[in-house]
């Protein structure tokens, strides 16, 4: 390396120094510790004892386990997908210079504010069956609302529902997105004699899907993460409720390792999302170089 | 006049679907807005109400504001016994217990209960029809007694009222003593434990007030501290040519997709 | 700016490493007692605790050498996660109350501070509880707690609704076969005929095509609530653990949750989810039995403090929970749990918090505070004043269903917490009629027993 690359190196690695440190203490530390711990067994309370691959043998012979993580990917695909379909929509909707345009801006983005344990209360207290408001309402109209929180087959859709009302911020991200979009190529599409529909599918999507990508990597990872809403609708003891049906993998790992105490097994659990997350995003990586355009 | 260019133009059908998607993400906050003004009583009401309704009696030119009614739903009579143990205090009795101008009924002696007679006044008769509600305030924690009412059903009237008194409530259920939750709102404020104050020092509670300045420092600590390293890293990222640089910036991608629970146990 | 930052460390730091009152400079012995209870129950122990300091600093006045010992009552929710992350912390609170279903697990795992030599060294004995309440506090041969407050639960019925339907409102059923009888003639449906006319029909109705039925009201619900729909099977003589054996699928077990789905298949699945997702939550005046829609529920000691605050007014009664007919003997089969007063491992002041926990096992405290929390006593002896000045006319019945032997608690396992969420799953899924009782319990007795193998050996192989 030459003496300027040294120095570069040098200069590099000092500016960097605050988040390498970071890095390492708050991420790699504990990182490595997690991997340590899921191959022993560890009750917290008691030093760990290890026991080799014991925990993730258990954890893919685990009935809990693959129920969990189907419940989690519905999840996941479910808000990602109609929640990114919602952000888009409105988006594009705003994006033409309607009357009002701030207070429908305001209004999309206001419930995403809400912190998240206010939010799911609220939606508990909506939802309760024959008393909740979201059925009386459906019943004025004739339809007979199904029993959002009791009933397996609801249960998750309640929540996606939910987390689609939190869209407003996937929204502000598109609009800002939609306003790079070259005017020039409208302009030049309206020329070719493109509609509305042809300009929606072949300028805008393709324009914006860098922003698309973003926002559904970052929803599949936020969304792999479902926990709170499930433990605050239904308490810590009840483990998914209607039947398990809003077991997500989180809170199956919440109630292994805290209300069980193992904790080597949850962090087995931890690992293996962990992976999953990855191999997701490293595929989704992957699809972006066929499906997303950066032209700049 | 529309304009003939149609990115200049605004689409007049837009206005509906955003108009009802507008309705439909506000709508529960709207809602939320509007049970935070109801009584406690109403809140779970079933069916669910929009607006808050207070109940009230009239006595004379007072209003009394009270619970929600009750129907008794066996005839009673309300008496006062004379004498035992339950001398002075109003009691809903069975009309068969009540008899010229006496009282019977069960009293605990030794191990058992025997039946014993007593003088007693009558102060009404209750019809199963008639209704029980209780004096009503906003703070739950009043230590005041509340006078009970067993009144015709049509004797209790509602009137749509907000109750913003449920906001200071609110904020005042945030203490952690349950002695100093009667306490007022500005008497609170100030016995208040800070982030840099000793709790044992005499009289001080942790309050709401503690509870968001811990959160206020934490947040901008943790904001500061951010932006601050945040500012410096991205500078050695972007500006520095050096070996390696690819490599931090991919490494930092990745971190954002370490679930929490994978970090949450052994920290 | 950087020296901002740095700053704002300094100061994050030098806050969190300063600790509040050091005993040394005040002559105070600091205990730091964590309980879970809040609203009147918090403030009945809250009184007791004060009163204990008040003593202490009685006894400090009048000898001057002696360091009082101040209780510091701090109210924790959730206290079952807390107490763990804080033990695993090495920072745990000096004294804790807890749930009797949490000891077994926690003792296991050493999270508790043996108690054993102090109690005999100071004299208490088993003899002066009621059984069952210490023997809820003792595992594995060692007593790791003492009882507080002690729960237990019966059947609650409300009377106006008796009367309406043409039942002797003081007259409860006495059997399990009179309870299902009774709850048929306490249900009441709103059915909308074709022509749009609403009728209010009584009883178990079929599906008629073409109209749409309603649930008013329902006499029973074995499921409600659902705190201890694992334990149905001790109603019909089964058990759930027999030694190193876990019985979940035994006949008499099957039996209990075929008499749980029986009423599903005679209310029918869809119309119960309904109804039930309509109720209100328990401490509300929506509560499903204080607004009357459930006419009968299996409920505990504190129903009588939800009634008042709620419902008051309600004409209600309590009586021991019936048993088949076959088996009178087995009447009164019911829950009966204790809060707990246990020392953590690693407490800075274990012999003050153990001065504090024999002080509320005397007589006149423990009154004092049950009686403030509105419960029974789990002591052997009560005097006729603690009857006498109850709010709750049943505390009495209350206390015999605690004291009687057919009372069941929740089994002695580390592995409960598992154990009992798979019964509540499997409880949920077989009142949904999406399983058999025979396949649920089977399953979960599979699971549950492979869970229990391993939770023993490896509990065996730490004590080698």
């Amino acid at each position: 390396m030459s003496p300027l690359e040294r120095r570069k190196l040098f200069t590099g690695l000092a500016f960097s120094s605050p988040w390498v440190i970071g890095l390492s203490v708050f991420l790699l530390y504990p990182l490595l510790a997690a991997l340590y711990y899921s191959l022993c067994d560890y009750s917290v309370l008691l030093p760990p004892v290890f026991v080799g691959l014991d925990n993730y043998i258990e954890l893919f012979q685990d009935k809990l386990f693959w129920k969990s993580l189907w419940n989690t990917i519905f999840f996941a695909l479910g808000s990602v997908g109609l929640g990114t379909f919602m952000a888009l929509t409105l988006a594009i909707l705003l994006n033409s210079k309607v009357k009002g345009l701030t207070f429908y801006r305001t209004a999309f983005f206001l419930p995403s504010l809400m912190p998240l344990v206010a939010g799911s209360l609220l939606w508990f207290c909506m939802y309760a069956g024959q008393g909740g408001i979201i059925n009386t309402l459906l019943a004025k109209i004739g339809i007979m609302g199904p029993s959002w929180l009791s009933d397996p087959r609801w249960s998750k859709i309640a929540i996606i529902f939910m987390a689609v009302w939190g869209a407003g911020n996937s929204m502000v991200i598109f609009l800002a997105g939609l306003q790079d979009v070259p005017v020039s190529l409208y302009e030049a599409s309206i020329i070719d004699g493109a509609s509305w529909l042809q300009r929606l599918l072949n300028v805008t999507i393709p324009m914006i899907s860098p922003v698309i990508y973003f926002n559904v990597i970052m929803g599949i990872i936020g969304g792999f993460q479902v926990f709170a809403q499930a433990l605050i609708m239904y308490g810590p003891t009840t483990a998914g409720y209607p039947e398990q049906s809003t077991l997500f993998y989180v809170l199956q790992l919440y109630n292994v390792g805290f209300m069980d105490l193992r904790m080597g097994y949850a962090s087995a659990m931890a690992w293996v999302l962990f992976l999953i997350i990855l191999g997701l995003t490293f595929a989704a990586t992957r699809l972006s170089k066929r499906w997303v355009t950066y032209d700049r | 006049m529309a304009s003939p260019n149609p990115l200049q133009r605004t689409t007049p059908i837009v206005h509906l679907p955003l108009l009802m998607l507008a309705v439909l993400f506000l709508g529960p906050m709207v809602w939320l807005f509007a049970t935070s003004l109801q009584p406690r009583e109403q809140v779970g009401k079933v069916p669910p109400e929009l607006l808050p309704r207070q109940y009230y009696i009239t006595r004379g030119s007072e209003q009394i504001f009270v619970t929600p009614p009750q129907v008794i739903g066996l005839p009673k009579v309300l008496v006062i016994p004379g004498g035992g143990p339950s001398r002075g205090q109003r009691l809903l009795v069975d009309p068969k217990q009540f008899h010229d101008g006496t009282l019977t009924y069960p009293v605990r002696v030794a191990e058992h209960l025997e039946d014993q007679t007593f003088p007693a006044q009558l102060v009404q008769s209750v019809a199963p029809s008639d209704v029980i509600v209780k004096e009503w305030w906003v703070s739950k924690y009043t230590k005041k007694e509340a006078r009970v009412f067993y009144l015709p059903a049509s004797d209790v009237k509602s009137e749509v009222k907000p109750v913003w008194g449920n906001y200071p409530e609110a904020i005042k259920a945030l203490t952690a003593d349950e002695k100093d939750k009667a306490r007022p709102l500005s008497e609170l404020i100030g016995l208040s434990v800070f982030p840099w104050t000793e709790k044992g020092t005499k009289g001080r509670t942790i309050t709401f007030i503690t509870y968001v300045s811990n959160t206020l420092l934490v947040a901008l600590l943790g904001v500061t501290g951010t932006v601050l390293s945040s500012a410096l890293v991205a500078y050695g990222l972007s500006r520095v040519q050096w070996k390696g640089r690819e490599a931090l910036f991919n490494l930092t991608l990745s971190t954002m997709m370490i679930p929490f629970p994978v970090l949450m146990i052994p920290l | 700016m950087r020296l901002a930052s740095a700053l704002c460390a300094l100061v994050l730091f030098s806050s969190a490493c300063s600790d509040s009152q050091s005993d040394k400079s005040t002559g105070v012995r600091h205990v730091v007692y964590w309980e879970k209870w809040t609203d009147f129950e918090g403030e009945a122990m809250g009184r007791v605790v004060d009163a204990f300091n008040a003593k202490e600093r009685e006894h400090a006045r009048a000898e001057p050498s002696y360091r009082p010992i101040e209780v510091e009552m701090v109210t924790i929710s959730a206290i079952e996660q807390k107490l763990l992350i804080a033990s695993a912390g090495g920072n745990p609170p000096d004294l804790a109350g807890i749930y009797s279903f949490m000891m077994p697990s926690y003792a296991d795992k050493g999270a508790l501070t043996d108690l054993t030599e102090r109690a005999k060294r100071d004299g208490i004995e088993r003899s002066q509880y009621v059984g069952r309440y210490y023997d809820l506090a003792v595992h594995r041969d060692k007593l790791w707690g003492l009882p507080s407050t002690p729960a237990s639960v019966a059947l609650h019925w409300n009377k106006r609704l008796f009367r309406e339907a043409g039942l002797d409102p003081e007259k409860p059923p006495e059997t399990l076969e009179q309870l299902d009888e009774m709850a048929e003639k306490l249900t009441r449906w709103e059915v909308t005929l074709p022509s749009g006319e609403k009728q209010i029909k009584v009883g178990y109705l079929p599906d008629v095509p073409g109209s749409q039925k309603r649930l008013l009201q329902v006499g029973f619900l074995p499921m409600e609530p659902p705190w201890w729909s694992y334990g149905w099977g001790f109603v019909f003589g089964g058990k759930l653990i027999d030694g190193d054996k876990i019985t979940a699928a035994s006949p008499e077990n099957i039996q209990a949750y075929e008499w749980l789905a029986s009423y599903s298949k005679k209310l029918g699945v869809d119309s119960v989810q309904r109804f039930r997702s309509g109720f209100g939550s328990f401490a509300s005046a929506q509560n499903p039995f204080l607004s009357g829609q459930l006419a009968m529920e299996i409920q505990g000691v504190w129903m009588y403090n939800f009634i008042k605050k709620f419902a008051d007014g309600m004409l209600w009664g309590a009586a021991p929970f019936p048993a088949p007919a076959a088996h009178p003997e087995r009447r009164g089969t019911a829950n009966a749990e204790v809060d707990q007063l246990i020392i953590p491992t690693g407490s800075q002041h274990p012999d003050e918090a153990w001065t504090f926990i024999k002080y509320t096992q005397r007589q006149e405290v423990m009154e004092e505070l049950c009686l403030g929390q509105r419960k029974h006593t789990p002591l052997a002896n009560v005097s006729e004043a603690f009857y006498a000045k109850h709010p709750n006319p049943y505390i009495r019945l209350f206390r015999e269903m605690g004291a009687s032997p057919n009372a069941w608690s929740s089994p002695k396992t580390g592995v409960w917490n598992e154990y009992g969420r798979e019964l509540t799953t499997a409880a949920d899924k077989i009142s949904n009629l999406n399983i058999s009782p025979q396949e649920a319990l089977s399953q979960v007795q599979t699971r549950v027993q492979v869970s229990y193998d391993r939770d023993r050996a490896i509990f065996l192989r730490r004590q080698r």
